[in-house]
């Protein structure tokens, strides 16, 4: 007895339960329509998951309207294919909301603003072409004719935030079932404006009408979509200027190698001496590999030769040299160039005044300024970055008569200055 | 790998644990610093690039766009990136440094400084975005040859505290510097001659003819010699030899300075351009100072190992003039009288 009495007790108990959850799940699965059917097969295409307040990338530059950066002016595509065989379309409504049960109340999605949308595109269609957006009929048109469990169009008179409305003149008899794809936005002044918050989950309600009135539902369905947070990627390439100097050729191989060695250059015969009936040149070297992107500038700060007391007057101009002489100059050689591994300008350009010092000594030009000791001076500059350009610089030292005895020396102190 | 396959391992392996934290915070850094500008047009320029010379630095820069800015900082790191802690260049030291020129934004003094790092300060003022440059001087370079950097950033604030405003990096560059030397030997081009047109390598002759002596008129004849000289306390130049003479007979040397006298025995020297007679040349070209006695025109004088031109430097070329002049009496003896003249140029480097 007790069994017996217990099972009617627990036979209803589970009875109402069912009954209660069928009572909330029919109102979800029922469409509007008793004979309206669901699309078969939909979805919706973002031009960008970007929220809508986002239309520059990392970098702070603008992306351009219906790009993946810009979800300010963004494009939507909508494809829905028809469940109902050989239906009329006469209009198709998309209806944006934060739930796509019909059932439901429809609500903005935060920041999403169709407003600002011009035209539309419908293809798939049997007279596709004469569908266009519609910005004539007014929301509470609209929201009168459709289906009370639809949802509403916002916004004043025809303007549509949360609603996309595309209707032909007539409806349109189709053969099969199509499928319908309606495109809008991604214009400078054509676009619909994403939610504005990051990996926010959105919804759009599309429903296809038989009339042009939004009135005769055929199909229906939802969608689901999202923004989502953009990953910024940031990198930086460091500041590089790579800056050697030497007077022993080395080959620049594919790394741009750094001159090494100790930077003595005699000056002079075989025994680095001078004389005064014989022009004596040497070479030296500095090579250069940088990234700067406003230009890089080489100059160099020395004084003239001397000993002691004694100086050898310097070159005050550009100027061919000739034997007894005091003279004292550098210059650009183009034409120690030393298989490949001399001068190479490809970037660097040499500064007028100190251009001319290839070819035979006393055709050469060379120049020279000792105020360079306090106020470097500039010898080579490129505009922009440099790969791996290696500069010949050709010293040439004269000596008159009078010109004492000793032993000469100096320090010539080349300085690569970039800009960033 | 999937994702727990991949968390299992942080969770087991520390070093993996730690860097995954590192990079986190990495990357939580970088995200902080992205608010700020990069400066533009950033340049450092060295006075001096060798190592561990105490020279200049001169930092350029402009600034992205208009802020109240009340200080900078200059920081001397070994990486350029403001993600990766500043390690100082070793060497590097701008403790001593000191502010010795701005321009745009000015008004900056210095706030604070220590090894690598240098503040400037001022009331703060809305930038523009023109160029700006601040040199320091007394700043020590890295001790080593390669690259080093600058992190250059601006503040609100009057000492470099609270958020940075721009920032931006400069890289400088130690490079060692080309020595030239060379030898200047010593030098004395001198010769002599007959007649020298040009340099040395024109001298020709060595012989003077006077022709016959008499007791009317004078006789006279030009010899030349060069000079040039890199010695640094000068040349001297000596004549050499005796008055002319014939076997026992000689023609009297002129002891002193003395005018042409015709009918007196005489024979002299000197290094002018004479009128009485017309003979000789004034030197030219170099420098030099004729001897008393051979400086005079129209007064010769001639006495063995007298000096006869000098300077007290160094000399281009200059070319003397010699004139001999003879006379002689009614009594002098008959025959062929010569002499044979050495001039000796000593020069003292």
């Amino acid at each position: 007895m007790a069994n017996t009495h217990f099972f009617p007790k627990r036979f209803f108990a589970l009875a109402a339960t069912l009954l209660f959850v069928l009572a909330l799940v029919l109102p979800i699965v029922k469409p509007g329509r008793a004979d309206a059917a669901q699309l078969t097969s939909r979805k919706i295409t973002l031009s960008s998951s970007a929220n809508g307040s986002i239309s520059t990338d990392a970098g702070g530059s603008a992306v351009s309207p219906g790009n993946g950066g810009n979800g300010a002016k963004a494009k939507h595509t909508v494809e829905a294919t028809m469940a109902t065989s050989t239906s009329t379309i006469g209009s198709i409504l998309i209806m944006y909301c934060t739930s796509p049960i019909f059932q439901s109340t429809c609500t903005t999605p935060t920041g999403l603003d169709a407003a600002n949308l011009t035209a539309a595109t419908v293809t798939g269609i049997t007279g596709a072409a004469g569908f266009s957006l519609d910005t004539a009929t007014t929301n509470a048109a609209i929201n009168s004719a459709i289906p009370a469990n639809t949802g509403v169009c916002n916004g004043a008179s025809s303007t549509r935030t949360n609603c996309v409305a595309v209707k032909h003149t007539s409806g349109q008899a189709q053969t099969g079932t199509p499928t319908a794809t309606i495109a809008y936005g991604g214009g400078a002044s054509d676009y619909i404006k994403n939610p504005t918050s990051d990996n926010y989950s959105f919804y759009a309600r599309i429903i296809v009408f038989s009339d042009i009135a939004y009135a005769t539902q055929v199909d229906y369905g939802g969608v689901a979509t999202s923004t989502a947070q953009q990953v910024d990627i940031t990198a930086k390439v460091q500041e590089k200027l790579n800056f050697s100097v030497g007077t022993t050729v080395t080959a620049p191989s594919t790394t741009c190698v750094a001159f090494s060695d100790s930077g003595a250059l005699a000056l002079g015969d075989g025994n680095g001496v001078l004389d005064t009936t014989t022009q004596y040149a040497a070479n030296s070297y500095f090579r250069v590999n940088t990234n700067t992107s406003g230009g890089t500038k080489i100059y160099y700060s020395g004084d003239t030769l001397k000993s002691g007391s004694f100086s050898i007057t310097a070159l005050t101009s550009e100027v061919t040299t000739a034997a007894g002489t005091e003279q004292f100059g550098l210059a650009i050689d183009s034409s120690d160039t030393q298989s490949g591994s001399g001068y190479s300008f490809t970037s660097l350009t040499a500064a007028t005044g100190y251009d001319e010092g290839n070819g035979a000594l006393g055709t050469a030009k060379f120049n020279y300024a000792t105020g360079s000791v306090s106020t470097p001076v500039e010898i080579a500059s490129s505009t922009g970055g440099i790969t791996c350009d290696t500069g010949s610089v050709r010293y040439v030292a004269n000596i008159a008569t009078n010109t004492e005895a000793g032993i000469y020396t100096t320090t010539v102190t080349y300085i690569a200055v970039g800009t960033y | 790998m999937d994702l727990n396959a991949a968390l299992l391992k942080l969770k087991t392996r520390p070093v993996l644990r730690t860097g995954f934290v590192l990079l986190t915070a990495l990357i939580l850094l970088s995200s902080n610093s992205a608010a700020s500008l990069q400066l533009t047009s950033r340049s450092l320029r060295l006075g001096d690039v060798s190592a561990s010379s105490v020279t200049e630095h001169s930092f350029g820069f402009s600034f992205p766009s208009t802020n109240s800015v009340g200080s900078l900082k200059f920081e001397y790191c070994t990486s350029p990136l403001p993600q990766v802690p500043c390690s100082t260049p070793a060497g590097l030291d701008a403790s001593s440094a000191s502010l010795t020129g701005q321009s745009g934004e000015t008004g900056f003094l210095v706030f604070s400084q220590s090894t690598n790092v240098i503040i400037l300060g001022r009331a703060a003022s809305v930038t523009s975005t023109s160029p700006n440059s601040y040199t320091f001087s007394g700043v020590t370079n890295p001790s080593s040859i390669g690259q080093f950097f600058a992190r250059i950033s601006s503040f609100a604030s009057g000492d470099g505290t609270g958020p940075e405003l721009d920032e931006g990096s400069v890289v400088g560059t130690i490079a060692i510097a080309v020595s030239i030397s060379t030898e200047v030997p010593p030098i004395l081009n001198f010769c002599s001659g007959a007649s020298i047109s040009g340099s040395c390598a024109s001298a020709s002759g060595s012989f003077l003819q006077l022709g016959n002596l008499s007791a009317s008129v004078a006789k006279w004849g030009t010899s030349q010699f060069i000079v040039g000289t890199n010695a640094s306390f000068g040349y001297a130049v000596t004549v050499n030899g005796t008055t002319m003479t014939s076997g026992n007979n000689i023609i009297s040397a002129m002891a002193t300075p003395a005018a042409s006298n015709a009918g007196t025995s005489q024979f002299g020297i000197n290094l002018r351009a004479n009128s009485s007679p017309a003979v000789g040349a004034d030197p030219a070209g170099g420098s030099g100072t004729l001897a008393s006695g051979y400086d005079t025109p129209n007064q010769f004088k001639f006495g063995n190992g007298n000096l006869v031109a000098f300077s007290s430097g160094t000399t281009d070329e200059r070319k003397f003039t010699v004139s001999y002049l003879v006379n002689v009496s009614n009594l002098q003896s008959i025959g062929v009288y010569n002499t044979t003249l050495t001039y000796i140029c000593t020069a003292t480097f």
